[in-house]
């Protein structure tokens, strides 16, 4: 009986017709999941890796302090920074020029991370497709302006700390106690 | 110290130079002198208080200070003991050449052949000693000497082995390739004994064939439709990943092993991370080994859906290659909310993993959890039975069991052989010996069987991150270890001590101790390892890769011969290839 079973199954394509029937299932419940890119876009998260920006404070001056760790951090040499004091106020550095080789980069957030005082975000920008691949060397006026249009909540600069140190951000809210 | 180091010191007093057992590490390493190694080799593959009958990797490493200055590094994998010894041999510059051990493992063809390549050792009795990686004629030199500059050489019109842009392009059409060049492409002739004059054709495919994924290029001797001979060109994809790792500190790594297997690259993060873990002899909260099995487990999913749907794409099923991409693109846009990328995720960090798993991700994975078992069933219903693809996959690419040992095979692949190796049972870790799973075995060792087995994995996978998920701890997510780990944030900003580790680890890196260890992980395509030599400074002095996707095409001749043509994209499929990681 088993034998006859399997030879009916052969000769009508049985298992055919069950995969042409979980086929043809979809087609009654058609629920297209793709997006027509680039008419529709994807709601992309909020850490999403993409295109890398230089930030500033809510007064519009720059948080970098031209410390040179993203250039130390980054595994593929995309940063180069030329630090530089801050003309008239000798205790405070800045990047006076900042370059970043996109062509190199992997988008792996280290810079980011390495970064003492956030001056570096991780935008959700990612087309950045161009025609001559020298464009995407980017200097620093086109890093803060990235930055502009993807962040446009800046964060507070609180100047209650003693002149004499070099500047850092420690307006950050809500501390987590260190452990002794 | 252990038995067996004991055995073979009184064994072979001449041969065997000096011991050594890392007990912290669990590692046994033995010295032996170059001329004698096969005699070593042979016992420890022959006797059975041995038993290495599994190779996994053969690597190289140069001291230019030394008097001896290469060393040749193998490692071996005992089955039935599951241990690993490692066996090193110095040779000197001036004359660099060291017993083939092909005789023993024919698995060791092609990492001899890439140790000759990159580092310009000869193997005396190998038989097919050419370049691997890099192209035929390049006479540059060996790069992983430590001679060999590290840094790029400027524009690709100063090599002048590559063709240059700004000159007239070489004539050269119709010419007739030589019968010296297409030697290595043919078998031995046999002497025949009919009249009847035979003639075999050399077809090439590849590098740039759809159904290579990526570009590797073989070279098929054909006896009418049946291959006599399959010799694989690798190295199209060779970026030169582990002489880049040695001018990158530890933590620099972790991006670039992204680009090794793309399709699941959480999975080398791991393996990575774990050596240098274990060159550290750090632990990690409990918390982020959860997270870590969980991760590595979606990423198996995903690269074993990845494979099915192209495999059968390539076989011509095309519609269960847009339903394992639906599933696919759901896990994805999980880690996209998990670490913001969606295949280059550089999730893992040294101590722990980046960010933690919020309440509703792991919702989200729960919810996909509980639709996959009907989905897998849906792939089934389309392929199990289906006529087509059972004969093109049954009985096709066999190898059986001792084979597949003997050239160094893993994964899925050697477990479709019938042998029940996963690393994640022999040297548990993450949270692999806290959950309940099994290992899938075949008997054929066809590619049907690979198929099942890998069916059978995507089930399980799921079943280890559902009782994963159901048994995750509170807690923190990476080690509590600041001189190797960076401070959080927010303590940067705040204190100045925190400040300085944070400026020492991002400028200079961590400095492990001196030493040098191998650590396994079970990829989804097979045990990808990873050999980290330290000599004390926050850079590997030596990294080598032992990629799953190399190895197997070792075995790939030795799997295609007999077969038709038609099958060859199937034995392509078969191992799951992924050539970033094949060529490094
Ligand atoms: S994202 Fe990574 S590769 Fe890109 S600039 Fe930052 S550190 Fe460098
Ligand atoms: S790490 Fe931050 S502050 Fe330092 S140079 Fe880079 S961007 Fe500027």
């Amino acid at each position: 009986m088993t034998k006859f079973t399997a030879w009916i199954k052969t000769i009508i394509f049985y298992e055919i017709l069950v995969g042409m029937k979980a086929t043809l299932s979809h087609l009654l419940h058609y629920k297209p999941i793709t997006l027509q890119y680039p008419h529709e876009k994807r709601t992309l998260p909020d850490s999403y890796r993409g295109m890398l920006a230089l930030l500033r404070y809510d007064d519009g001056t720059e948080k970098c302090v031209g410390c040179d760790l993203c250039e130390a951090a980054c595994p593929s040499r995309v940063i180069k920074v030329f630090s530089a004091e801050v003309p008239g106020e000798p205790t405070k550095r800045y990047a006076k020029e900042y370059y970043m080789d996109m062509t190199r980069c992997l988008f792996c957030g280290l810079c980011v991370d390495a970064c003492p005082v956030d001056a570096l975000g991780m935008t959700r920008e990612f087309e950045w497709a161009v025609y001559d691949k020298r464009q995407l060397r980017l200097n620093k006026e086109q890093l803060l302006a990235i930055g502009d249009r993807s962040y446009p909540v800046r964060e507070k600069r609180l100047e209650f700390q003693h002149p004499n140190v070099a500047f850092f951000n420690v307006a950050f809210k809500g501390l987590p106690e260190k452990e002794s | 110290m252990h038995p067996l180091l004991d055995t073979l010191k009184t064994k072979f007093p001449e041969a065997v130079l000096a011991v050594q057992e890392d007990k912290q590490r669990g590692d046994l390493s033995v010295r032996v002198a170059a001329p004698r190694l096969l005699e070593v080799a042979r016992f420890l593959h022959d006797d059975p208080v041995a038993a290495f009958d599994h190779i996994t990797d053969i690597c190289s490493a140069d001291y230019p200070d030394d008097q001896e200055r290469f060393e040749v590094i193998y490692h071996f994998l005992s089955l039935p003991h599951g241990i690993r010894i490692r066996v090193k041999a110095r040779v000197t510059e001036e004359h660099p050449v060291v017993p083939s051990i092909t005789s023993v493992w024919k698995g060791a063809d092609f990492m001899e052949r890439e140790v000759y390549d990159l580092m310009g050792i000869k193997f005396s009795g190998h038989p097919d000693l050419r370049r691997i990686l890099m192209p035929e004629d390049y006479d540059e030199g060996h790069p992983l000497r430590k001679d060999f500059p590290a840094e790029g050489r400027g524009w690709r019109s100063r090599f002048d082995f590559l063709p240059r842009l700004d000159e007239a392009p070489v004539a050269e059409t119709g010419r007739d390739i030589p019968e010296a060049e297409k030697r290595v492409f043919r078998t031995e002739p046999q002497p025949s004994s009919s009249s009847r004059r035979t003639e075999e054709l050399l077809l090439n495919m590849g590098p740039q064939h759809p159904a290579t994924h990526g570009v590797l290029r073989v070279v098929l001797e054909l006896d009418g439709e049946r291959i006599t001979k399959a010799t694989a060109d690798l190295g199209y994809l060779h970026r030169g990943v582990e002489k880049l790792a040695e001018g990158l500190a530890y933590m620099q790594i972790i991006p670039h092993t992204d680009r090794l297997d793309y399709v699941c690259s959480m999975t080398n993060n791991y393996a990575y991370v774990r050596t240098v873990e274990k060159l550290l002899g750090l632990t990690i909260p409990e918390r982020a080994e959860y997270i870590r099995t969980i991760v590595a487990e979606m990423q198996r999913i995903i690269g074993h859906l990845f494979w099915l749907g192209t495999q059968a794409l390539d076989i011509g099923a095309m519609t269960v290659f847009f339903w394992t991409f639906r599933e696919r693109e759901v896990l994805l846009d999980l880690f996209e909310k998990l670490c913001g990328a969606r295949l280059t995720l550089n999730y893992f960090r040294i101590g722990g993993v980046d960010s933690d798993f919020t309440p509703d991700l792991v919702e989200r994975l729960r919810a996909f959890l509980k639709d996959f078992p009907a989905h897998i069933e849906e792939y089934e219903t389309l392929l199990q039975t289906n006529r087509i693809w059972v004969a093109r996959t049954k009985d096709v690419a066999v190898i059986s069991a001792e084979d597949a040992i003997n050239f160094g095979l893993t994964g899925p692949v050697l477990r479709a052989s019938g042998v029940a190796y996963d690393v994640r049972k022999l040297e548990p870790y993450g949270a692999y010996g806290k959950v309940d799973w099994e290992v899938p075995i075949g008997k054929n060792g066809d590619t049907y069987d690979r198929y099942w087995v890998r069916m059978e994995e995507l089930r399980q996978s799921s079943r280890i991150i559902a009782q994963c998920l159901d048994q995750l701890p509170e807690g923190p997510i990476v080690a509590d270890a600041p001189k190797i780990i960076p401070p959080p944030k927010a303590h940067v900003m705040r204190d100045m001590e925190s400040l300085i580790h944070h400026f020492i680890i991002f400028t200079q890196g961590f400095k492990p101790p001196k030493g040098e260890t191998y650590c396994a992980t079970e990829a989804p395509k097979g045990e990808l390892g990873f050999f980290i030599i330290s000599d004390g400074s926050p850079r590997p002095y030596r990294m080598k890769i032992r990629a799953p996707s190399f190895v197997h095409m070792g075995a790939f001749d030795h799997m295609a011969r007999g077969y038709l043509i038609s099958d060859i994209v199937t034995i392509f499929g078969t191992y799951d290839i992924v050539m970033g990681e094949c060529d490094r």
